[in-house]
């Protein structure tokens, strides 16, 4: 009997001390770098596909012009065997989805070897999964929620644009004007702002220029999140004195005497896109440049100009989005643009920082945005 | 040929054992034994939890080591970001807590002890007790705005079921015989009350009581997800949303760590209430 | 012999239980006289409704037909010691055997001073703190007669107190109780099986029949008081419990 609790306590003496150990080690030691593939991989010029393809992503004017190719082109490079993708978006009813709806409806995917499914996830669902490589992209834009899943360790990337609204857009930030308060003075400071939209959202960035142009700030105002339709009436009947109002939601109270329209997303930069996990930034990047590629020939093809022009591709869309043409026609059609500008994701950070939803120094722009994959799509050389 | 050896008788003693020779020493042994154990237990599982985070069993940015979350939850309560959250939902969950508890203790006595109310509020009460309380939460932001009220409401009338119950039953169960000695002794209502219903319904109102408290936390969490701009649940939700992991952790950790102070709490209250119930650790002769 | 002026007298006395066509006849009918400070000991077969006639006698149950007097000067003249559930848990010693003055509304001290007084003569003064559970079966029943006894009852009622005790507890307490109310002289009703015990204690022994319960016997255990449990050694106990037996055998077998 006395071996039998000699051995006992030599036993747990072994257990205890090799779990005391692993309590002094620190976490995340040794896990593999991303693969640094994408600057082995060679970029061949593309048929169709000129000078007007690529833009410097410095150029932050507002009036610049998209890059676009010929319609049809950067043409399809089936992949040799065909590939399954998911991609999860949040809504399908947005106009802002429709590039991608398209594309799967006119078989664009199809072309380049993918098929292709559209998962309606919301993001905080969607991220994880994405995260972890069981989807395989996300339609969404590069939230808080996505720099702190980087920040945390993850491989999430920023690979391309979706649009950037049309100068006649109203889309944004709506006040009801105060006694003695005119459009181009509104003291902001101390408002409630109504949206729908939550905390951590790249709206925020544009939130906070607009705000701050008029003594306000993301940190000096109170924030009342409501459902999308609550959000105009709050406006209309003081509940809230400003708003950020949607597509086509702005339309109503667009020309209506005390309401004063102070900015909404900038021009010329988009704040959204495709979103990309290690499924498709390291495991199979030619499908990642595949997936992009039938996608930017989508908007070269159908969405290249004033898409809205077009009676029956707006018929169309109506019937897509499964919306009203009415609605549709409303409001001026998106400038859809799959490239990113310099300095957004730092810009969206500190818009982020003010709202108190990331903690930690911002991410440098390589570990969060990736333009190598657009790029080799339209054949531009870095 | 086999031979069959000759069976010898073999003697068996019943001899004093170290329990019988050594009583005091086996007695603080086997107590140094259960102690070690309650405590080795769970401290063994946070350290397979931490082994496993390290040696990469599992993923630790989903699922952070336990040295991870304690460092960021003691950051957070140093720099005092914690306390305000908890604050915010400890309020709710006690100010739900009292008023769900004093109702149904109010109700399941008079329920109890006149048949004529059992009669006519029992019915209702029972069809109400399986409603998911959660699914009474937009009634309740309809009933109250937003703010505390939606809160606490939904907390109270959970704890109001699950007390009302224990306590109706509870004096329900008292025996004929109790009743009939205060009779003989010509107890007034009020006496029989305060003397034998009150007294003897009171361990398994706490038991009521002591579940009721676990309850209320989880509900709590539920209901501040949907319905709060701050508090644990919030936490939990938020960085959810937010897909900071670790903060999620931290706001689960302390969650769980609320609802077993509360339960133990509740339990220490019903041992100063009820000194003759016996202990319902029910570890036995000790 | 009829006293002119009985404690308690009953007069055809019936309990039924339920209603037709299930109805149960538990008692009756029944006349029973007792004498002011006479023990009367009821004993019968399971189910002959002993216990049915001393509850209404208590005062929990009211007969179905006859009727039942108790001559007092109190409102609640009696006091009932129960086989089980009689003492409270709750309570400690003290406080139980103080439950009858708080229900009077016996000032505090003089309550607790009487209580006191009961404590050290049923020898549990050490336990006056103590909770029920941490007392054995027959300490309970102590404590259940100190509470009865502490009001001072005009009407004693006890329903088999000592049935869940074993045979030498049991022996040990008649004779407490002999001695107890052999002093105090109280009205008795006492319900039980055993014919021993009935010999014992009893001034009167009444053998009831089986269910509905009505009076066959009636006999005087030839024992002078002051007496102890010294006679159940006597040839008189002997003779008595076999006769009373041979009366109750015949009713304790099922027809």
């Amino acid at each position: 009997m006395k071996r039998h609790r000699r051995h006992a306590y030599g036993a747990v003496v072994a257990v205890g001390v090799l779990l005391a150990s692993s309590a002094c080690s620190s976490p995340s030691a040794g896990r593999a770098e991303p693969k640094a593939d994408l600057a082995t991989r060679t970029v061949r010029p593309v048929d169709g596909c000129g000078d007007t393809s690529w833009t410097d992503p410095a150029d932050r004017s507002p009036t610049r012009t998209p890059a676009r190719c010929r319609p049809g082109a950067p043409a399809p490079q089936p992949l040799p065997e065909p590939r399954k993708l998911t991609i999860a978006t949040g809504t399908l009813s947005a106009e802002y989805t429709a590039p991608l709806q398209v594309a799967l409806d006119k078989g664009e995917f199809k072309k380049d070897g993918l098929d292709v499914t559209l998962k309606v996830l919301p993001t905080p669902d969607a991220l994880p999964l994405l995260a972890k490589g069981d989807i395989d992209a996300l339609w969404a834009a590069p939230e808080a929620a996505v720099m702190n899943g980087v920040r945390g360790g993850f491989d999430i990337r920023w690979v391309a644009g979706n649009f950037s609204p049309d100068p006649k857009s109203k889309s944004g930030l709506w006040v009801r004007l105060r006694d003695g308060e005119s459009p181009d003075r509104v003291a902001m400071a101390g408002r409630r702002m109504g949206t729908m939209i939550g905390k951590g959202s790249v709206i925020a960035y544009p939130m906070e220029s607009a705000l701050k142009a008029h003594d306000g700030g993301l940190d000096r105002i109170q924030y009342q999140q409501l459902g999308s339709a609550d959000v105009l009436t709050a406006l209309r009947n003081g509940g809230v004195d400003s708003a950020w109002l949607l597509d086509p939601v702005w339309r109503r109270v667009d020309g209506e005497p005390g309401y004063a329209f102070l900015g909404g997303q900038p021009l010329g930069e988009p704040l959204g896109g495709m979103l990309y996990g290690p499924s498709l930034l390291n495991d199979d990047v030619d499908a990642g440049v595949a997936l992009l590629r039938a996608y930017i020939r989508t908007i070269n093809t159908y969405f290249a100009a004033d898409y809205k022009k077009n009676k029956t591709f707006v018929t169309y869309l109506a019937k897509l989005l499964k919306s009203d043409e009415g609605i549709l026609r409303s409001t001026p059609s998106l400038h859809m643009d799959w490239e990113i500008r310099t300095g957004t994701t730092d810009r969206l950070q500190s818009a982020y920082r003010a709202q108190g939803v990331t903690e930690g120094d911002a991410l440098p722009e390589p570990k969060t945005v990736n333009r190598a994959l657009y790029e080799e799509a339209v054949g531009h050389h870095p | 040929m086999t031979t069959i050896t000759p069976r010898r008788d073999s003697l068996i003693v019943r001899r004093p054992g170290p329990r019988e020779l050594h009583p005091l020493r086996a007695h603080r042994r086997h107590r140094a034994l259960e102690l070690s154990l309650a405590a080795a237990v769970p401290l063994l599982l946070v350290l397979l939890w931490q082994l496993a985070a390290t040696q990469a069993w599992i993923d630790d940015r989903v699922y952070p080591a336990p040295s991870t979350i304690l460092a960021d939850g003691w950051d957070r309560a140093a720099a005092g970001d914690l306390w305000p959250d908890v604050w915010a939902t400890l309020k709710r969950v006690l100010a739900g807590y009292t008023t769900g508890t004093a109702a149904g203790y109010a109700l399941g006595l008079l329920m109890g002890s006149l048949p004529l109310v059992r009669a006519a509020l029992e019915p209702l009460l029972d069809a109400l007790y399986v409603v998911p309380k959660l699914a009474l939460l937009p009634i309740f932001l309809n009933m109250f705005g937003l703010g505390e009220g939606p809160q606490v409401a939904l907390v109270a009338a959970t704890v109001f079921f699950f007390v009302w119950i224990s306590t109706m039953s509870a004096v329900i169960a008292v025996p004929a015989g109790h009743r009939d000695a205060g009779r003989v002794f010509g107890a007034s209502p009020w006496q029989m009350f305060r003397h034998v219903l009150l007294p003897a319904s009171l361990p398994q109102v706490l038991v009521g009581a002591r579940i009721a408290a676990g309850v209320a936390v989880l509900v709590i969490v539920a209901s501040e997800q949907i319905a709060a701009t701050n508090g644990l649940g919030h936490l939990i939700f938020d960085s959810r949303a937010l897909f900071q992991n670790d903060v999620m952790f931290v706001g689960i950790v302390c969650v769980a760590a609320l609802g077993v102070l509360f339960s133990e709490l509740i339990r220490l209250v019903g041992r100063l209430l009820t000194p003759w119930a016996p202990r319902d650790r029910g570890r036995g002769q000790s | 012999m009829g006293d002119p002026h009985p404690k308690l007298h009953a007069t055809e006395l019936t309990r039924t239980f339920g209603r037709a066509p299930r109805a149960v006849e538990a008692l009756g009918p029944v006349d029973v006289t007792v004498a002011p400070g006479e023990f009367v000991c009821l004993v019968g077969p399971s189910g002959c409704g002993k216990s049915t006639l001393l509850r209404i006698a208590a005062g929990l149950l009211r007969p179905s037909t006859g009727r039942l007097e108790i001559r007092t000067s109190s409102a609640r003249p009696a006091a009932m010691i129960f086989q089980d559930y009689g003492i409270y848990d709750w309570k400690t010693v003290r406080a139980n055997v103080r439950f009858g003055l708080d229900i009077q509304r016996v000032p505090r001290r003089a309550a607790n001073a009487r209580a006191d007084e009961w404590l050290t003569r049923m020898g549990l003064a050490d336990f006056a703190h103590a909770y029920p559970a941490a007392l054995s079966g027959g300490m309970r029943q102590r404590v259940a007669i100190a509470r009865a006894l502490a009001v001072e009852p005009e009407l004693l009622l006890m329903d088999e107190p000592f049935a869940a005790l074993d045979a030498q507890l049991r022996m040990i307490l008649q004779e407490e109780l002999l001695e107890l109310t052999q002093t105090t002289r109280t009205t008795t009703l006492f319900v039980t099986h055993s014919l021993e015990e009935a010999i014992v204690l009893g001034d009167r022994v009444l053998v009831m029949s089986a269910r509905p319960g009505r009076i066959i016997a009636e006999h005087r255990p030839p024992f002078p008081r002051p007496r102890t449990g010294d006679i159940r050694s006597t040839p008189e106990f002997t003779a008595l419990r076999s006769e009373l037996w041979d009366l109750l055998r015949k009713e304790a077998v099922p027809a």
